[in-house]
């Protein structure tokens, strides 16, 4: 049994390092799912999982904004290390940001560029299928 | 045809630089990582009496400078790519080291594993004085050279017959 999954995919201001390998993970025979059929919308109303990338660029805001508008409780999964906290662009003049500045992300995907069984892996979590692995770890000299 | 567990599984190919781990015993507060860190993800800072360094994977780039100038070979580079999480906070690490007060002046200007790596390192190279180095290491960089060069001038006015 196929279900569908309807994905709508931006890139806010990524160099395009993320894009390839959400598209490779998405779209290649390689990382073809058992229980899945993706498929890439048009619009983000009528997808199921939004995936940014990229830090927001100032340029790019308007769309991130008008993606808010529409996004209203859809999963949002912010892509690569510009994504989740600005990566190298952090103090750039041209950029705003990480993603959750704006919308409230649901999944965070570090990796500069992210490897594609971590798309799928963040996927997953999305769905709820995995459960995160990584934890805050704290540590003081004894 | 694969199921999602199955793609998961799959293990990077060689040399792949995943999420760098680090072993907080090891690790002595230099800050030489943070130094190094190109989007500044490791950042050292000094608080009541504590250097406080945080790891922040979430903007870390994975190019491997941490490891790269690491002293102690605390941090290694992983193959671990499974990072994805539901919350930023998952991806800190934060470590807190005691620092040491200068012996003058008081003032907190190093780590202790700092000093005992300088005085171990020192020792290494064959140098044998250890009590004097000893002293000297626990000593800010200030005060330190006002203590050597009255040591200096001490020699000087020995060798002078002044004293």
């Amino acid at each position: 049994m196929m279900a569908k999954l309807k994905i709508f995919k931006m890139n806010t201001g990524s160099c395009n390092g993320c894009d390839i390998e959400i598209l490779d993970a998405l779209l290649s025979p390689r990382f073809k799912l058992k229980k899945y059929e993706i498929e890439i919308v048009e619009k983000p109303e009528e997808a199921d999982l939004i995936i940014l990338s990229g830090p927001i660029t100032l340029k790019m805001r308007k769309f991130v904004a008008e993606i808010k508008k529409k996004a209203n409780g859809k999963k949002i999964i912010a892509v690569g290390s510009c994504g989740v906290e600005g990566g190298i662009w952090f103090d750039s003049f041209a950029t705003y940001g990480g993603i959750d500045k704006m919308l409230d992300v649901d999944v965070f995907i570090p990796g500069c560029p992210v490897k594609p069984e971590a798309v799928i892996y963040g996927i997953a979590i999305a769905l709820g299928l995995e459960s995160p692995r990584i934890k805050r770890v704290e540590y003081q000299e004894p | 045809m694969s199921s999602i567990k199955e793609i998961i599984k799959r293990e990077p190919f060689e040399k792949f630089r995943g999420k760098p781990e680090v072993d907080p015993t090891k690790c002595i507060g230099c800050a030489a990582c943070a130094n190094a860190c190109p989007p500044q993800a490791i950042i050292a800072r000094d608080e009541d009496g504590f250097r406080i360094i945080e790891f922040s994977f979430g903007r870390c780039i994975f190019c491997g400078r941490c490891e790269e100038s690491c002293p102690t070979g605390a941090v290694k580079l992983s193959s671990n790519y499974l990072l994805a999480t539901t919350t930023k906070d998952d991806l800190k690490l934060v470590m807190k080291f005691r620092l040491a007060k200068c012996r003058k002046c008081g003032r907190l200007f190093a780590t202790e594993r700092q000093i005992e790596h300088a005085i171990s390192e020192v020792e290494k190279a064959g140098y044998t004085n250890i009590e004097d180095l000893r002293e000297a290491q626990y000593y800010c960089p200030e005060c330190r050279a006002k203590l050597f060069a009255e040591r200096v001038l001490l020699s000087l006015k020995f060798f002078r017959g002044e004293v």
